[in-house]
């Protein structure tokens, strides 16, 4: 019975961890309050590097494997090992640097409330109450 | 050279515990060696002695890139190469520019440019990069990168709308004799190139990201002005030299393929009056790999080169006594790719090639047309 219940809730878990959204954030500062796939796409592959109002985009990652295949998946259509690739060859070729990489959300969110044009992600249930938090969720349009 | 190859290892070895690279917003600092081996079944491939087997084929680059500016990047990076004949280990300038960025549209660069050509060629020796360790030799011979890998001046790019991007430079090639241009030709013609210099180059990449996820297409090419080699048998001009390739890639997920094809045009004469060379070549690939788990990339490639594509037979060749192989290369690689960690890399290819183009040893009475090349890769980036 024991396994049973543990076993239950580890499915539980995952279905969490498989079903959960990632969710854009930014600097309150950011102009941007909606952005398309395509350009959540282009800004962390280094290709959009400007908002809308010209300034520079300081796109943020973390570290957690989990999270970050979430996000890769979800909003990249890429895997983490194409990832590494692509980021490899912009790096190597001088055409870009990787986003910068944190090793927790606590760490990534407080970068973003800090740093002007800063953009990152969290999971969809680490906000509760946007109007009161540090930073402002992107909407997908 | 030794010594450069030894500190940058003591270099990687030191950082390793540390191996982000430095600060991310200031100065980063980032490099790699790869050490391999290659080894034939007959002849021997692109300057270097397969046939024997042979670690003359390395690769070690460090880079520092700094930002000084929030529209603006700074950077250089040094290669170290070996590939038979060619590169021997001595360290130079792979790319050195400025980039700065007024908008997603518009960004301009200057100096030592690497060139867009192809889906591939910028990071042709990154072998962290790619999944295979030759990229696919028909499109991508790697015989003379100096043609093709770099542009001294200056140059465009950006984001369009439409899901484009574009890149356009304007600048020379920086050629030398102790590149494999010159020995290729050199090599064919019995000569020795004193000097070598081309009035300019143009390149321009258009990519389009199609609104299915994954699925690209790009067109990339570049035009040159005159090359002028100064040999002991005369003045050799290369009056024509243009490249176009079309490129398709997908991606979804683990999965890649991608296909090219290659078009490239070359009219050289000697002093003038005489023809040594005026055709196209020809060239396409297809490629698809799997990535199987973290640590595991497979992947199967075919790619067909000609050095005519009025010839594919080989008459012209068969006419002056030499084997009409020496027209193409068709080359079927399987790939294997092993990622340890995030740091180590090993690869282990195999190619099945026909013909003889490429083929850099002497061919005695009756070459194989059919041999076998076996390529294995060690690489430590940070």
């Amino acid at each position: 019975m024991k396994r049973l219940i543990v076993g239950l809730l580890a499915m539980t878990a995952f279905s969490y961890a498989a079903y959960a959204d990632v969710v854009i954030i930014a600097n309150r500062n950011v102009p941007e309050n909606t952005l398309s796939r395509k350009e959540i796409k282009e800004i962390f592959l280094a290709k959009r590097v400007r908002w809308g109002d010209h300034s520079r985009i300081h796109a943020a990652t973390v570290r957690d494997a989990g999270i970050h295949k979430m996000f890769l998946k979800q909003h990249l259509n890429k895997s983490h090992a194409k990832w590494k690739l692509y980021w490899k060859r912009m790096v190597f070729t001088g055409r870009g640097v990787p986003p910068i990489s944190f090793d927790t959300e606590a760490e990534m969110l407080a970068y973003i409330a800090e740093t002007e044009g800063a953009v990152g992600y969290v999971l969809s249930g680490e906000i509760q109450d946007e109007s009161e938090a540090s930073v402002k969720i992107i909407r997908i349009r | 050279m030794k010594k450069t190859v030894i500190l940058l290892f003591t270099l990687c070895v030191t950082l390793l515990p540390n191996a982000h690279a430095f600060d991310a917003d200031q100065i980063q600092i980032r490099g790699f060696i790869s050490q391999g081996y290659l080894v034939s079944s007959d002849h021997d491939f692109w300057y270097t002695p397969t046939e024997d087997g042979t670690f003359q084929f390395n690769e070690t680059k460090i880079h520092v890139m700094a930002e000084p500016l929030d529209n603006l990047r700074l950077g250089i990076q040094l290669l170290s190469r070996d590939m038979g004949e060619v590169g021997n280990n001595e360290v130079a300038v792979d790319w050195a520019y400025g980039d700065y960025s007024f908008r997603n549209w518009l960004g301009i660069r200057a100096g030592l440019l690497k060139r867009p050509f192809g889906l591939y060629d910028q990071s042709r020796h990154v072998d962290a990069a790619r999944t295979e360790i030759f990229l696919p030799t028909g499109v991508y011979p790697d015989i003379a990168r100096e043609l093709f890998f770099s542009t001294r001046g200056v140059g465009i790019y950006g984001i369009l709308p439409g899901n484009l991007s574009y890149e356009l430079q304007y600048g020379v090639a920086p050629l030398d004799t102790d590149g494999g241009a010159v020995k290729m030709a050199d090599g064919m013609l019995g000569s020795k190139t004193e000097n070598i210099e081309n009035d300019y180059v143009i390149a321009f990449m258009l990519r389009w990201d199609t609104p299915l996820s994954g699925l690209m297409f790009s067109f990339s090419g570049f035009s040159m002005g005159d090359i002028v080699q100064e040999a002991d048998i005369g003045k050799i001009n290369t009056s024509t030299f243009e490249l176009y390739i079309s490129s398709l890639e997908y991606e979804f997920e683990n999965f890649t393929f991608s296909s090219e094809y290659r078009h490239e045009s070359v009219e050289t004469s000697l002093n003038g009056n005489m023809s040594l060379m005026d055709q196209i070549l020809e060239a396409y690939h297809i490629t698809g790999s799997y990535r199987f788990t973290d640590w595991f990339e497979l992947g199967l490639g075919y790619s067909e080169r000609y050095t005519d594509q009025d010839d594919k037979d080989g008459d012209r060749f068969k006419k002056i006594g030499q084997p009409a192989a020496k027209a193409w290369c068709k080359d079927l690689t399987m790939i294997t790719r092993f990622d340890i960690n995030d740091y180590w890399i090993f690869k282990l290819e195999g190619h099945y090639m026909n013909g003889l183009e490429g083929v850099t040893s002497e061919l005695g009475d009756d070459p194989s047309e059919d041999w076998f090349l076996f390529a294995a890769k060690m690489t430590f980036s940070f």
